[in-house]
């Protein structure tokens, strides 16, 4: 499968078989440097309702659209949500995780809390983690934010993680700072096979798609 | 919600529909669906997952609640689910939100936050806001592009202006959601969207076409039925907004549904159809 992020919590997946899931699409804005989505997908799937990552209008097509928690198949595809606090505790978002040829993809949403073990067990094995690494909430300096992203993909043990990050400010070399095993990547997508996934948790730092 | 929670309140709306005068009790006859299987059954529906679909054994016709806004939840009598319009309650707008309502089918008119919340609707419910027409559960949908005012433009850069009215035909009855249209119709867009049976249509003026207009788009329409939509309340006292008391002044056959406690979820069939236009004020379902 194809893994391409588009900017914020935004990443256009497709499958081998070619169906295209868009996760947290942004609207276009003065303050998001990036391009808004306008083209069509399969599936979309929102964490929570903040306008920088529920943003749908504008997608061509009709995809089906995915919010959770509950479970559901759509389009063959087994999708799980876990509902958990955003940062900043406003409000809630919703983890949400599923599988795609072979490979099972978790997009932390908007986390802003460690997870309990009834979280861990509700979201499974996590291959791939889409994880955020930046807060919302005020008082949380960038390291918070980076370490709270940490102890996550310590809890969630994933093959790959994939920061999505904010880019008023470089959380990214906050997180990726004295961890082994980090790629940066020259461009915004790259492949995945579920053969040839890492054996040791590797970090693959997407280039920020800036417009 | 839950199966038991739904089936106790409707068991309420049906008693206090029936207290009501011939006035405001609006039974549609309803057109003899032959086969339940010819009407489109949702995938996989089942009456622990989806709660309309057992009710709809006990109901013949499609089901309309208002949630507010231009918010309404139509449901047919095979259980195919359809949300319009899903807003975010913020700011001045104190209807209660969606919580992840299971759908299986979303139209959005335009890109403001009072209409595009999908975040709001669980299930894996379609998005509807093209103009492409589509099939979807067995329901045809038709979007007509139109403009909405530019004031309404906080957040929809990506297509400045644009408002798809969404028309759908559910267990006969053709639907026509008007979303945040902002003028009367062109000889091109009525013949587009076609007849309508049920009008969904913003009186509220402002970030909706003003209220007079309003009056002429349902001449333009001639429906059976209208709910008007998007106007000024005490759960959503918009400053500047016309009350939907102003679209009703002078206007016949009106069942304020909104001011008496019961009829939040009206059942349309066909045999209510009368040659005036009825007016319908719904109350929220919330």
């Amino acid at each position: 499968m194809e893994i391409k992020w588009l900017g914020l919590g935004c990443f256009l997946i497709v499958s081998d078989n070619g169906i295209k899931i868009i996760t947290d699409p942004f609207p276009s804005d003065e303050n998001i440097p990036f391009e808004v989505f306008t083209a069509s997908a399969d599936i979309v799937t929102i964490s929570h309702g903040h306008f920088a990552h529920s943003y749908i209008y504008g997608m061509a097509g009709v995809p089906q659209l995915y919010t959770g928690p509950a479970p559901a198949e759509v389009k063959g595809i087994k999708f799980s949500g876990v509902p958990t606090c955003h940062s900043g505790h406003k409000g809630k978002a919703v983890i949400i995780s599923f599988e795609l040829d072979g490979i099972r993809i978790c997009h932390t949403g908007d986390l802003g809390q460690k997870l309990s073990r009834r979280q861990l067990a509700a979201i499974g094995k996590v291959d791939i983690l889409l994880s955020m690494i930046h807060s919302s909430d005020p008082t949380h300096t960038i390291q918070d934010a980076c370490d709270l992203a940490t102890e996550v993909s310590e809890q969630l043990n994933p093959k790959v993680i994939i920061p999505m990050h904010r880019f008023v400010v470089d959380d990214l070399d906050n997180f990726i700072s004295g961890k082994k095993n980090v790629r940066r990547l020259d461009g915004s997508e790259a492949e995945f096979h579920r053969d040839t996934l890492p054996s040791e948790t590797c970090i693959v730092a997407f280039k920020a798609p800036f417009k | 919600m839950n199966l038991l929670k739904s089936r106790r309140r409707f068991v309420k709306q049906l008693l206090s529909l029936s207290a009501f005068g011939a006035a405001s009790t609006l039974y549609i006859k309803k057109e003899p669906c032959s086969d339940m299987n010819s009407i489109g059954i949702v995938e996989g529906a089942d009456a622990i997952g989806n709660p309309d679909y057992a009710l709809s054994n006990l109901d013949d016709g499609v089901k309309v609640e208002y949630v507010g806004m231009s918010c309404f939840k139509i449901t047919s009598s095979s259980g195919v689910r359809i949300i319009t319009d899903p807003f975010l309650a913020e700011g001045n707008i104190t209807y209660v939100q969606l919580q992840r309502e299971p759908a299986d089918v979303i139209t959005v008119s335009c890109g403001h936050f009072a209409h595009c919340n999908v975040s709001t609707v669980g299930g894996s419910p379609y998005l509807y806001q093209t103009t492409e027409p589509a099939e979807i559960h067995g329901i045809k949908f038709r979007g007509v592009a139109t403009r909405h005012p530019m004031i309404c433009d906080v957040m929809s850069k990506t297509e400045p202006g644009k408002n798809i009215v969404a028309c759908f035909k559910v267990d006969g009855i053709n639907f026509c959601h008007l979303g945040a249209l902002g003028h009367r119709l062109s000889d091109e867009q009525i013949k587009q969207i076609g007849t309508v049976d049920v009008l969904m249509i913003p009186v509220g003026g402002v970030s909706a076409m003003p209220v007079n207009v309003a009056t002429e788009v349902c001449g333009q329409l001639n429906p059976r039925v209208v709910f008007p939509m998007h106007y000024k309340s005490a759960r959503c006292p918009l400053p500047g907004w016309a009350a939907v008391d102003e679209f009703l002044a002078g206007k016949e056959n009106v069942h304020r549904c909104d001011t008496n406690i019961g009829s939040s979820e009206l059942v349309l069939k066909t045999s209510m159809f009368t040659p005036e236009m009825q007016i319908i004020v719904p109350n929220c379902v919330f």
